[in-house]
């Protein structure tokens, strides 16, 4: 209002048209942080802004190592606060402000490769101060002749583009992580075997005992089921002895009484039937006895005749007998009178033993019933 | 500000000085608001060190000093 202009906090205010004192001075006025008078018509003011800017940049970089890596970065920039940087800014960059991150970022692509190619991507990845350096020579000596200072620069990616480089510089890390991960697990899968088993022979035990004491109870329970199921019939028993023995004392009287019967009824009456034919008998015997006495007595005789008129024949068969066997005694003249005595006495003795088999012939009928007559009843 | 002003100024190293023609980087703050210079020395110069400026070379480079102050370290905090 009335030509007083105050630049905001960010800006400068470039005012021309007056001639400035000094033999260095600018040829036109810089103000910031405080309003000034801009006469009309004869000055002139314009604004440049201070406020930070950026500008991103993708490149295809070469490393140290000749690694064509794909890089993005990010570049924040910011006209210097300086006299002489805003003067340097404003002779660049005053035309066409929206233009600078453009052609800042072109000129930083530029600076990237630079930076890349000066470094490996080990370096890159880890050496912050390496880059930082690097950086510096690199970039922010040719900004800082244009009036900008870099005020960071960050590369937010990097790709090897297939090579697979950056991934085997991990792959040793992280083969040693999988391996202590790997470690880890099994120790921690034998851990839990172990457990595991030792539940699993724990629980064995349990039921091993559980198994014995519920054996032992059942062995218990069978006794005393088993003693209590042969109560029954264990008395039952006894009660049936008792009963039988008392039965055997019936049956005792009853044959005491039966042989009484027997004895008052058979025996008796046997024995003196008995008693009556024997008596009987012994009669008929003795009867029996005389009389065959006296018919053996009158047979003899007869016999006896018999017998003496048969045996000239029967000394002659004997010798007919001898006849036929050619037998030569050498006992002199007293072997042949022995030969004839025993043929004497074998005469004789054939004779007794005709005489006795008639004797008994005659005999036999009356004696069957003396024998009969022994046998007597015992009871 | 012109460039003449910082002469004399004190600063700390923010980026490490290679020493020679190798640069790094100072901070320092001029009326309250921080800047970041490029610097040169002919020694190194490590991160934190307070640094004195010699010169100004234009084109936001400097040549710097190293400057050791008994008691001075807690004059320019390297952190707003």
């Amino acid at each position: 209002m009335f030509g007083y202009r105050v630049p905001a906090p960010n800006e400068a205010l470039l005012i021309s048209g007056r001639k400035q004192r000094g033999a260095d001075a600018l040829q036109y006025k810089i103000v910031t942080g405080h309003g000034v008078f801009v006469i009309p018509i004869f000055s002139r003011a314009s604004t440049l802004t201070l406020a930070m800017q950026e500008a991103e940049v993708v490149e295809d970089c070469f490393t140290q190592q000749g690694l064509t890596l794909a890089v993005q970065a990010v570049i924040a920039f910011k006209v210097g606060d300086d006299h002489e940087s805003i003067a340097a800014a404003a002779r660049r960059f005053q035309g066409d402000q929206s233009q600078m991150a453009t052609l800042v970022g072109r000129i930083f692509s530029g600076h990237l490769r630079s930076i890349i190619g000066s470094m490996t991507v080990e370096a890159i990845i880890r050496e912050q101060q390496t880059l930082g350096e690097a950086i510096l020579d690199a970039s922010k000596m040719e900004m800082g002749r244009i009036g900008l200072a870099v005020d960071s620069l960050q590369i937010s990616s990097i790709d090897d583009k297939g090579a697979n480089y950056i991934k085997a510089l991990a792959a040793p890390h992280q083969a040693k992580v999988n391996q202590d991960a790997n470690v880890a697990q099994a120790a921690a899968d034998q851990a839990s075997a172990m457990a595991r088993q030792e539940s699993n022979r724990f629980q064995a035990e349990y039921a091993r005992q559980t198994a014995v004491a519920q054996a032992e109870y059942q062995a218990e329970i069978d006794q005393a089921q088993q003693r209590a199921a042969q109560a029954g019939p264990l008395a039952a028993a006894k009660a049936l002895q008792a009963v039988l023995a008392e039965r055997a004392l019936v049956a005792e009287k009853n044959a005491e009484l039966r042989e009484a019967e027997l004895i008052a009824e058979v025996v008796k009456p046997a024995q003196a039937e008995a008693e009556r034919i024997t008596t009987l008998a012994r009669a008929q015997a003795d009867a029996t006895k005389l009389s065959a006495g006296a018919a053996a007595a009158e047979g003899r005789i007869a016999l006896d005749q018999l017998v003496i008129q048969q045996l000239p024949d029967l000394l002659r068969a004997s010798a007919e007998g001898l006849q036929g066997a050619n037998l030569t005694v050498l006992n002199g003249a007293d072997g042949l009178n022995g030969v004839v005595a025993s043929l004497a006495s074998q005469g004789l003795a054939v004779l007794e033993s005709v005489r006795r088999g008639l004797d008994r012939e005659a005999a036999g009928p009356d004696e069957r019933p003396s024998t009969s007559t022994d046998v007597t009843p015992t009871r | 500000m012109t460039g003449q002003t910082l002469v004399g100024r004190l600063g700390r190293v923010t980026t490490r000085v290679r020493g020679g023609p190798l640069p790094g980087e100072v901070r320092l703050v001029v009326q309250g608001i921080p800047h970041y210079y490029i610097a040169y020395c002919g020694q190194a110069l490590a991160v934190g060190e307070q640094v004195l400026v010699i010169n100004n070379r234009g084109g936001r480079q400097l040549d710097v000093e190293l400057w050791r102050q008994a008691g001075a370290d807690d004059d320019l905090p390297l952190t707003d």
